[in-house]
């Protein structure tokens, strides 16, 4: 049971006004609203999520990344997401928001 | 229907027929009366829970007003002793301002700093600022300072209106403690001047302020109050990207909900009201906004409620009138028999009597003859038909006493074998079971039998014994006896039916013998291990087909000295179920000696259900009424056998989001022990977590009690997750998709977990059974 709770893990590296975030863990009800909270936007143009070490993207995580999304597109700036692993991809592509990907390499 | 009500009424007795009527009387009235005042008190209690909220966001409105006023006064005073000194009298200065901040600091006024700013001749640099310093032991002193970065430090600086009134800066983070704060300021001049000379300001610390009403504010658990600025800026707000940064307007546009710019525009033009939001991010769902203009500064506060939240002590309501109905008639119930039990006790003790009478109790007389006349011609009728009775009995009895003891033996006979036939269902969630014995005398030659061999093993036979009567029916039990007996070895069936053919063989002189079914199944893997000797072949319900399994005959037992037998095997799916039955059935006959024969048993076993009794019941009634009325020859035995199927993976647990993980854990280590493909096994978890997540905000009222009961199955192409809940009746499934073709940027945030629900899984299905939510989801075991 040493794997219980996962836990979203967000380590964020600013320069200038490009902010990226490399993500860790589930993207579940309990976890993805760290996902606003933990995240200042203030002044970012750019913000790119690395979710290469992300395992599950569930609605709560999907909604948390649209606000995200949302925030950012009225301040002018936007948001990608890099290295989903082939299962998260298709979540995104299966409702429809795959236009927030990378073009698949 | 109407002869249906008549005659079902008419059965019943008068007590009952008075008892009905009050009752249904009184049950309708007090129903109706429940349900008006329900009607009514629904949008009275509606109106309240929304008074409640309206009045205490405008109480906060007013206390915030209230604290407004009491700044600008302050201000107002300053700036009026300011103009009545001169220019460079700085010692008079210091007296006024620590006169105004002593005034702030006895007032209710929470604060960060007051300061006045003397403007500078030249420029922003070199102005002089005397600012407060606020001592730990509640002293105040002064210091002048220069402020290099003044721009920087106070963001509305430039906007400042270069004239003598109140100017109330919009919200802003403090620089130094960070907390968000809103300067009210003054521009002012110093006696004798023409031109302005400085400033005046007060800076209020509004988190600190919000931070308290809103401990205060939660009379529901989800409430939150918002303060909005002027502009319609949020002052706080749960998300803090939006705090400070975005205006009701600018989210409004952003989340696509013009009810969002209402409100604000509302607000802005000083009214009050509520307004329903389909989806808030501060309680992230549909709310519910109450508002109140802060009217002498032109902002506005918010109180924000979950709208679930909102209704609830209207279900409270209902559920308290429902239980209120119940036990009103449950009062009247009893009050009803009271009343039927005097009015017709006279006659109940006559019927007793009566009755006692014809069962052949005679021990009781009419010792309180009834007082009314009509009772008392029945009770003189009855106390002389009991004379009648007695003689009749008495001559009777010696003619009946020398039959008697014939009967009597074979009665003791019947008991006898009937006992030997097993009667107890066993309880399993594996299987069910029903069986029926009809002799065609007292005793009977048919028999079935059904038992454990070990845990997971479960036996069921169906045997005829040649001949009928006394002489079938030992043989029976010499046979029932020896199959149960030597099944207990755990051997093949071929043996065991060997060694029970040897053993009836031996020292049969009579040349009687049996011819018999039986089958063994494992309970765990539904294979179904059987043998035949002799007997007719049972019927199967296997993946929806119904047929007669393909059995060998073999030799009935008893005939041949070392006979042999063949065991066979047939898997049996969960639903499958076997009918095992006698000749008694097929070899029924009319009175035009027609045979009920195997076609008419197919046709009425394809009509057959999960439920044993049913089927047996089915059968039974379809061969009464091939043979209307003709005395049945035979005895009729029959066996029903229901394989539900082993369920090893049913878990319960709390419906509570934190458990989200620990489920999804659980089950995604079933299903890769069940051998699924990674990508069924992404896709089951990532539907599995939606609809555990919809149970856990939503099913129940209180979350004390919350289950949610998961179970899982496969067959050969899919794995089911089956989640089942008791609570309210609701169908996530149903829920509203968003629209995809709508470009991102316009899309709206909710729906999009059923959508996940539908694309991953394979199938779904809801029902409302017992009470439950029973909802299950499927997925391709390859994919």
């Amino acid at each position: 049971m040493a794997e219980m709770n996962k836990q979203l893990r967000i380590e964020q590296k600013r320069e200038g006004d490009k902010l990226s975030c490399k993500l860790t863990g589930w993207m579940d009800p309990n976890t993805s609203p760290d996902l606003l909270n933990k995240i200042d936007l203030s002044g970012i143009k750019s913000l790119v999520l690395d979710m290469g070490g992300v395992e599950y993207v569930f609605s709560a995580g999907l909604r948390s990344i649209l606000m995200l999304q949302k925030l950012l597109e009225f301040q002018g700036g936007s948001i990608k997401l890099i290295n989903l692993s082939d299962d998260v991809r298709s979540i995104f592509e299966c409702t429809g928001l795959d236009s927030l990907l990378e073009p698949k390499a | 229907m109407k002869n249906f009500v008549k005659s079902w009424f008419g059965k019943h007795s008068i007590k009952f027929k008075l008892n009905l009527s009050i009752l249904t009387c009184v049950f309708l009235c007090f129903l109706g009366l429940m349900i008006i005042i329900s009607k009514k008190s629904e949008p009275i209690i509606k109106e309240q829970i929304d008074e409640i909220a309206q009045k205490s966001v405008e109480m906060y409105a007013a206390d915030f007003a209230h604290l407004i006023t009491d700044a600008e006064q302050i201000i107002i005073n300053t700036k009026n002793a300011l103009s009545q000194i001169s220019k460079d009298d700085t010692k008079t200065l210091n007296v006024v301002l620590s006169s105004a901040i002593k005034t702030v600091y006895h007032s209710e006024l929470s604060f960060s700093g007051g300061w006045v700013y003397i403007f500078p001749p030249e420029n922003v640099s070199q102005g002089k600022l005397y600012s407060v310093i606020d001592n730990d032991d509640g002293l105040i002193s002064f210091k002048t300072e220069k402020i290099e970065n003044f721009y920087h430090h106070f963001p509305w600086f430039k906007t400042v209106p270069r004239e003598e009134k109140i100017f109330w800066s919009e919200p802003y983070r403090d620089i130094e403690t960070g907390e968000v704060v809103v300067t009210c300021l003054m521009p002012f001049k110093f006696w004798g001047q023409k031109e302005l000379n400085g400033l005046v300001a007060l800076t209020i610390d509004l988190s600190e302020m919000h931070r308290n009403s809103l401990k205060g504010s939660s009379f529901y658990r989800s409430g939150k109050l918002l303060l909005l600025s002027k502009t319609g800026l949020y002052v706080n707000h749960p998300n803090p990207n939006v705090a400070l940064r975005l205006t009701i307007f600018q989210l409004s546009r952003m989340m696509k909900l013009p009810q969002l710019g209402l409100v604000g525009k509302h607000l802005v033009a000083g009214k009050s009201g509520q307004a329903e939001i389909p989806y808030s991010s501060v309680v992230d769902g549909p709310a519910i906004f109450f508002y109140a203009p802060i009217k002498n500064i032109g902002w506005g506060f918010c109180l924000v409620y979950a709208k679930d939240e909102l209704l609830k002590p209207i279900r409270q309501f209902k559920w308290i009138v429902g239980l209120s109905l119940l036990m009103f008639v449950a009062l009247m119930l009893v009050i009803t028999e009271r009343i039927g039990h005097h009015s017709v006790g006279q006659l109940i003790t006559l019927c007793d009597v009566a009755e006692k009478y014809g069962k052949g109790d005679f021990s009781e007389n009419f010792d309180e003859m009834p007082t009314s006349s009509e009772i008392n011609r029945l009770a003189t009728a009855i106390a002389d038909m009991k004379s009648d009775i007695l003689e009749y009995v008495n001559k009777e009895k010696e003619g009946a006493a020398e039959r008697q003891k014939n009967e009597s033996e074979l009665e003791i006979a019947r008991h006898i074998q009937k006992s030997a036939l097993s009667t107890k269902y066993p309880k399993s969630d594996a299987f069910e079971i029903a069986t029926t014995m009809v002799p065609a005398r007292l005793v009977a030659g048919d028999f079935y039998d059904f038992f454990f061999i070990d845990d997971n093993k479960f036996a069921i036979v169906i045997a005829d014994v040649s001949g009928k009567g006394i002489p079938a029916s030992l043989y029976m039990m010499k046979a029932i006896t020896l199959i149960k007996n030597i099944s207990r070895s755990k051997m093949g069936l071929d043996f065991v039916f060997e060694q029970v053919n040897q053993q009836l063989y031996e020292g049969n002189d009579t040349c009687m013998f049996v011819t018999a079914f039986m089958a063994v199944v494992d309970l765990l893997t539904g294979k179904a291990k059987y043998v035949n000797a002799g007997h007719l072949p049972p019927l199967i319900s296997n993946e929806n087909k119904k047929k007669f399994i393909n059995v060998k005959t073999n030799v009935a037992l008893g005939v041949y000295e070392n006979a042999t037998f063949a065991e066979e095997e047939i898997d049996l799916d969960p639903g499958a179920h076997l009918l095992l039955y006698t000749d008694g059935v097929t070899e029924a006959e009319n009175k035009a000696n027609k045979r009920y024969g195997n076609e008419r048993l197919l046709k009425i076993f394809s009509k057959a259900n999960s439920t044993p009794a049913n089927n047996l019941d089915l059968v039974m009634k379809d061969v009464k009424r091939f043979i209307k009325g003709n005395p049945r020859s035979d005895d009729i035995a029959m066996l029903d056998f229901v394989f539900h199927g082993y369920e090893p993976g049913t878990i319960t647990m709390p419906a509570k989001l934190e458990k989200v993980q620990e489920f999804l854990m659980y089950l995604r280590d079933d299903m890769i022990e069940h051998g699924l493909s990674k990508k069924a096994v992404f896709n089951m978890v990532m539907s599995a977590e939606e609809i555990f997540a919809n149970i856990a905000r939503y099913a129940y009222e209180s979350k004390d009690n919350a289950m949610v009961t998961i179970k899982t199955r496969q067959d050969d192409e899919m794995y089911y997750v089956k989640f089942i809940d008791q609570g309210r009746k609701y169908n996530p499934l149903k829920n509203e998709m968003p629209d995809l073709t709508v470009d991102i940027k316009q899309r709206k945030i909710g729906g999009l977990g059923v959508l996940l629900v539908k694309k991953l899984t394979d199938s779904t299905s809801y029902k409302w059974q017992n009470k439950q939510n029973i909802l299950e989801l499927g997925v391709k075991m390859k994919k």
